[in-house]
C-alpha cells in the first residue's frame, strides 16, 4: 500500500478505536445505575422478577462493555500492525449527550440511567446493517457499514506484509482478556440465595443457576500479522456487535449460536423491561442524575470526582503506553495497572459514590461523569493521581484499600531502562 | 511465621492446601493437606495477592489462571479472594461451573505427589463455607463480584 492509503487506513482505524470508546462510558454509567443485588424489591410483589432481572441486566450490560474493550483493543491492533499508534487519552467523549465519532448527524446518546428509553439508545448503537447497506466511512449509519468500509480498504489496498509490527499489539495468552467473569455472569433466578446449600457440594447452588453471556470462542484478543488476521480482527468486532451475518435475527454472534449478539442482548432487556412500572423499577435502580458533569455537582464532591476521572483517564494512558511496550514491560503495565485499575479502583470508586446524595429536591445520587482528565504531564501523571486519592477527604468515603492500590498501580511514565516502576 | 517455632511458613490459599505440618494458620494441623484454613494474606480479589500462591481464584481472570487456583506463579497474577469459600464457582475455562475449592485441593494433590509427598484429607472435602469462614475466621469475610455469585458477597 501507499503511505497516503496507510495514512487514510490508520485514520480510519483511529475512529474505529475512539467509536469503540466512546461506547464504553456510555454502557458503564448504566450498569453503575444498577443495584445488581437489591433488597429493596422484595416488598413489591414482581419483587423476584425485578431482583432477577437488576442481575441479568447488569450482567448483560456488563457483557457487552467487556466486548467493546475487546473491539478497542483489535482495532488499536490493527493500528499497531501498521505501524500506527492508537490514542485512546483524552479521546474519551468528554460531554454528553454525544453522537458517536463521525456517526450521521441526527443520533445522540448520554449518561443515563437504565430505562427503556435508554436501551433504545444502546439498539441504535448497535443496530445491525441492512443486507446489501453501502459500505460507509463517514457519516455512517450502522457501525457494520463503517467496518464495512474499513474491510474494503484492507482487501483492496493492503498485503500481507503491509501487517509487519506484532511486538507491541496486546496478544492472547498474556491473561489480558477474559470474556467471563464473576461481573458478567448472572443467575436465572435471584432468588436462588434463599435456597438452602447442598454440603456435599455447596457450589452447586449458585452455579446451576448462572448464565453466562460470553463465550470464548466468539472472539479474543488476536495478535495482527497478515491480511487474513486483519479481516478477522473486524469481523470479531462485527459479529459481536450486530450479529452473525448469516441469522438473519440478528440474535448469535457465532455459527455455534454460544453467544447473543450485543443488539439481541439489548434487545431482550429492552423488551422484559417494560413488564415493570417505573416506581418498580426504582427498588434497584439508583437515582442518577441526566449527563453530570462535575460542573454540575455541588464543590463537596469536587475531590471525589476529579479522582474518578483522573482514574478512568489513567486507564486509558495506562492502555495507550502499553502500545509502545513489548514483553514484560507490557505485561506488567497492562495486567497489573488494567485489572486492579478497572475493577479494585474505578470499580470501587463509583460503587461508594453511588451512596452519595446531591440532597437536591430530585433525590439524585452522585454518578461518575466520565470526564477527560488532563494530567499536567506524562512523567507526573503518577504522582498527581496518588495525590488526587490523598486528597479526597474522609468525609466522602473513600476507602483507604483503594488509596493504597492507587500507590501501587503502575507508572506511566517508563523510562529509557524500559522498566515499569510502581 | 509458625508462633510455636517460629519456622517460616509455606503460604497457601486455603483449608486444606498446606504443604507440611503445622503449617495452617493455627499451626496446629498434624499433616500436609490437613490444615483448617489460609496462610496467606487474606485478600478480596483479582490481583491483590502479595506473593506466589497467593492466588485464591475463579471470579476475574482468563480461563488458564482460573484452572490453576492456589498456583499463581507470582505477586498480582493471583485470579482471586483468599481464602476460597466452598460456594465459589469458576467463571471461565476448563473449570466453569465448578467449585474452585475442589480444583485448589485437586491442584495441591497433584503438586505434593509429584514432590514424592504423602499428604492427608482435608478437614472438609469440600473447603470452608462462608458460614464456618465467618465464624470461624474473619465475621467480615466476602469475595468479589457485582453478581453476588461468589458467595462470599462483595468486596472493596
Amino acid at each position: 500500500m501507499t503511505d497516503s492509503q496507510r495514512q487514510n487506513l490508520l485514520s480510519h482505524l483511529q475512529t474505529a478505536v475512539e467509536i469503540e470508546l466512546s461506547t464504553i462510558p456510555i454502557y458503564l454509567y448504566t450498569y453503575y445505575s444498577i443495584n445488581r443485588i437489591p433488597s429493596g424489591c422484595d416488598a413489591s410483589k414482581n419483587g423476584q422478577a425485578l431482583a432477577t432481572y437488576a442481575n441479568q441486566a447488569g450482567g448483560l450490560i456488563m457483557s457487552v462493555a467487556v466486548e467493546e474493550m475487546l473491539h478497542m483493543s483489535l482495532a488499536c491492533n490493527l493500528m499497531r500492525a501498521l505501524g500506527g499508534f492508537p490514542q485512546l487519552y483524552g479521546k474519551s467523549p468528554g460531554a454528553y449527550p454525544t453522537n458517536l465519532p463521525h456517526h450521521k448527524k441526527g443520533f445522540s446518546v448520554g449518561l443515563s440511567k437504565l430505562s427503556a428509553d435508554q436501551l433504545e439508545k444502546f439498539l441504535g448503537i448497535e443496530k445491525p446493517e441492512k443486507k446489501g447497506a453501502k459500505p460507509e466511512g463517514d457519516n455512517w449509519e450502522t457501525i457494520g457499514q463503517f467496518y464495512d468500509y474499513i474491510t474494503e480498504l484492507i482487501e483492496k489496498e493492503t498485503t500481507d506484509a503491509d501487517f509487519k509490527q506484532e511486538a507491541y499489539q496486546l496478544g492472547s495468552g498474556k491473561g489480558y482478556y477474559a470474556a467471563s467473569n464473576i461481573d458478567t455472569i448472572y443467575p436465572k433466578d435471584a432468588y436462588y440465595i434463599q435456597q438452602p446449600e447442598n454440603p456435599l457440594d455447596p457450589a452447586a447452588r449458585g452455579s446451576d443457576q448462572a448464565v453466562y453471556p460470553n463465550n470464548d470462542h466468539s472472539g479474543d484478543l488476536r495478535i495482527v500479522k497478515d491480511k487474513k488476521s486483519a479481516l478477522k480482527a473486524i469481523s470479531t468486532i462485527q459479529h459481536q456487535g450486530e450479529g452473525y451475518p448469516n441469522d438473519p435475527t440478528h440474535e448469535v454472534d457465532d455459527p455455534e449460536k454460544d453467544e447473543d449478539s450485543h443488539w439481541f442482548k439489548f434487545n431482550q432487556l429492552h423488551k422484559e423491561i417494560k413488564k415493570f412500572s417505573a416506581e418498580e423499577l426504582n427498588c434497584f435502580i439508583h437515582p442518577f442524575p441526566e449527563n453530570p458533569t462535575r460542573a454540575s455537582y455541588p464543590s463537596q464532591f469536587y475531590p471525589l470526582v476529579d479522582l474518578a476521572n483522573a482514574v478512568y483517564s489513567y486507564l486509558f494512558l495506562m492502555t495507550e503506553v502499553s502500545y509502545t511496550l513489548k514483553g514484560n514491560a507490557q505485561n506488567t503495565m497492562f495486567y497489573i495497572g488494567m485489572h486492579k485499575g478497572m475493577i479494585f479502583i474505578l470499580d470501587k470508586i463509583i460503587g461508594g459514590m453511588r451512596y452519595l446524595f446531591l440532597n437536591n429536591k430530585a433525590g439524585q445520587a452522585l454518578a461518575p461523569t466520565f470526564e477527560n482528565y488532563q494530567f499536567t504531564s506524562l512523567a507526573s501523571a503518577k504522582q498527581e493521581l496518588v495525590a488526587l486519592a490523598k486528597s479526597v477527604p474522609a468525609s466522602l468515603g473513600l476507602d483507604p484499600n483503594i488509596i493504597a492500590r492507587i500507590e501501587v498501580l503502575p507508572d506511566v511514565n517508563v523510562g529509557a531502562d524500559g522498566i515499569v516502576h510502581f | 511465621m509458625n508462633s510455636q517455632n517460629n519456622m517460616p511458613l509455606e503460604l497457601h490459599a486455603c483449608m486444606g492446601l498446606n504443604a507440611c505440618k503445622a503449617h495452617d494458620r493455627l499451626g496446629t494441623n498434624e499433616c500436609a493437606g490437613m490444615g483448617t484454613c489460609a496462610t496467606a494474606a487474606e485478600h478480596s480479589c483479582h490481583t491483590l495477592n502479595n506473593c506466589r500462591g497467593q492466588g485464591g481464584c475463579g471470579l476475574y481472570g482468563t480461563g488458564e489462571e482460573q484452572d490453576r487456583p492456589g498456583d499463581n506463579p507470582c505477586a498480582w497474577r493471583g485470579s482471586c479472594a483468599v481464602p476460597i469459600n466452598a460456594e465459589r464457582f469458576s467463571t471461565d475455562g476448563p473449570n466453569q461451573g465448578k467449585s474452585v475449592w475442589q480444583r485448589a485441593r485437586k491442584v495441591f494433590e497433584e503438586r505434593m505427589k509429584q514432590s514424592g509427598r504423602t499428604f492427608g484429607p482435608s478437614p472438609s472435602p469440600v473447603g470452608p463455607t462462608t458460614a464456618w469462614l465467618k465464624k470461624n475466621y474473619n465475621p467480615d469475610y466476602n469475595a468479589c463480584g457485582a453478581s453476588g455469585m461468589s458467595g462470599g458477597g462483595s468486596c472493596i
